[in-house]
């Protein structure tokens, strides 16, 4: 059983998929197509469900071993998704804003489910996503760019969204949609980073308007811990860690 | 006496501009400057100039530091790696731009100034580089104000202005000494004292871009929080028109500051 999720962006697909998790009481898996170089939402909704099968690209024929959610990006045309719907027996859900004109979702939905209400976009929307190989971040560097990204800095934001390895060895998940979410940042329940660049995906998907992508690479790459710097950095971290132990 | 009280003018030479209207319609009698008149902004060279031209009391703020002694830019100085990559550009530029005169003119800048029962300083007493944080534990803030040997301590570096009233009180000072089995005990009583932040002329973080500075009345003690709006649309278009990084112009029409945030009140850069 697939059940296949589509709204406009920041309108709550992956809130909704995560009320679902919550009340599973049997093996349940998600897909997300064209995200596997920064899964941002699979990467948070396994660090909420470690149960969570996830499945990469080249694994769609499985897709039916587990009740799997089929999370499908915006930006991505229905009619291309509909081959794979296809093949199963699925379920289409359609998370519409009550202020959003959306009659081909309307259409293709077998449900309906009020989603939360977004900035109309003037213009189309762009994408920007950055991937990040390794690099780890300086916190409060972070929250600087995060404010002025989400406050229009470089360009006009309906979405933001991003995973982020800190100095800490922690992974950090940063959500933004205008209206409804504040500057948000928290550590993701995932085991800590502590040896060297981490080998795990992190980064960011921006969406909206005028985006000054040259810009946001540049500044994000100025948040960045130096090479040299991180063994320094990770090493105090495990001595306060093991401080911390040692007084339980 | 009226007396005006500025600071943080940050090469902004329109807000400069603005705040000295403003002190000329108070009619405040002498003028006072708290330092970093140059960084981040397009007018160093302007903005000393006129300080000088009006022969205004000044003290050596960071920035201005920086410029003379070239950048030492401890981890301590900034609070993120953003900021000191910001900050490094910023004191590249104003490097290149600062004229021999001016420069000369940074360096002999005192790191305080004391007139009567006022102390004038940047950071605090102790380094131009401490935020004197109106959240400061009192005992510290109060150690700052006694080691000024004045009434009145008069700071900017923060760039958010306050006036933070320290009640007159008795402090005990305990000395313990392990090879003796007395505690000396020491107990002095201490005068009302103030800490008056200033705010910044040119680079405000109070969430407007409108200058801040103060207006003191020596006879009555009477604290006016001055701020003053000008046409910061002006230096944002002279910040991108020399090169300058163009987030510094958006941060300035917010009123977020440059580059930084102050956020340890107990810092103090050991360099």
């Amino acid at each position: 059983m697939i059940i296949a999720v589509a709204s406009p962006p920041g309108a709550g697909k992956t809130h909704w998929i995560r009320q679902q998790l919550a009340q599973a009481d049997r093996p349940v898996g998600y897909f997300s197509p064209k995200t596997d170089s920064v899964p941002i939402d699979a990467t948070y909704l396994q660090s909420e469900y470690p149960q969570l099968k996830l499945y990469q690209t080249g694994e769609e024929a499985e897709l039916d071993k587990t009740i799997t959610y089929l999370e499908i990006p915006w930006y991505l045309d229905l009619a291309g998704i509909e081959p794979l719907l296809q093949n199963f027996n699925s379920h289409r859900v359609a998370i519409i804003p009550g202020d959003i004109d959306s009659t081909e979702l309307e259409t293709w939905a077998d449900e309906i489910i009020p989603g939360n209400n977004i900035t109309k976009p003037t213009k189309a929307l762009q994408i920007h996503r950055g991937v990040l190989t390794g690099e780890i971040l300086d916190f409060d560097s972070l929250a600087t760019f995060w404010l002025e990204l989400t406050q229009g800095a470089y360009g006009e934001v309906v979405r933001a969204k991003g995973i982020f390895d800190l100095v800490d060895g922690q992974i950090y998940y940063g959500d933004f949609t205008p209206g409804k979410s504040e500057l948000e940042f928290k550590p993701l329940n995932l085991p800590r980073w502590l040896n060297g660049k981490p080998d795990r995906k992190s980064g960011f998907e921006i969406v909206g308007n005028n985006l000054d992508k040259a810009e946001i690479a540049q500044t994000v790459r100025d948040c960045c811990v130096s090479e040299s710097a991180i063994n320094y950095y990770q090493q105090q971290v495990k001595e306060s860690l093991a401080t911390e132990l040692e007084a339980v | 006496m009226k007396i005006a009280v500025m600071s943080c003018i940050h090469g902004n030479y329109a807000a400069l501009d603005a705040v000295l209207l403003d002190i000329d319609q108070q009619q405040a009698e002498k003028i006072y400057c708290l330092g970093d008149l140059v960084g981040y902004g397009p007018y160093p060279n302007a903005v000393v100039e006129q300080i000088r031209s009006l022969d205004i009391p000044t003290v050596q703020g960071c920035w201005d530091e920086d410029i003379v002694e070239g950048l030492n830019a401890c981890e301590c100085s900034y609070p993120s790696l953003l900021a000191e990559k910001r900050g490094k550009i910023a004191h590249e530029w104003t490097n290149k731009q600062v004229n021999p005169e001016v420069r000369e003119y940074l360096a002999q800048l005192p790191h305080t100034y004391k007139e009567d029962n006022l102390c004038f300083v940047h950071g605090s007493p102790n380094s131009n580089h401490e935020y004197l944080l109106p959240e400061m534990d009192a005992f510290t803030a109060l150690e700052r104000v006694l080691s000024s040997d004045a009434d009145i301590l008069f700071c900017g570096h923060t760039h958010v202005p306050y006036v933070r009233t320290l009640d007159s009180g008795q402090l005990q000072v305990t000395v313990h000494q392990p090879s003796k089995n007395e505690q000396p005990t020491v107990s002095f009583n201490t005068p009302l004292k103030r800490i008056i932040n200033v705010g910044s002329v040119g680079e405000p973080r109070h969430g407007r871009p409108n200058a801040t500075y103060v207006i003191y009345d020596t006879e009555t003690t009477a604290v006016n929080l001055r701020e003053v709006e000008y046409d910061y649309q002006t230096t944002c278009a002279a910040i991108l028109d020399a090169g300058l990084p163009p987030i510094f112009a958006w941060r300035l029409a917010r009123g977020l500051e440059f580059a930084e945030k102050a956020d340890d009140p107990t810092h103090v850069c050991e360099r």
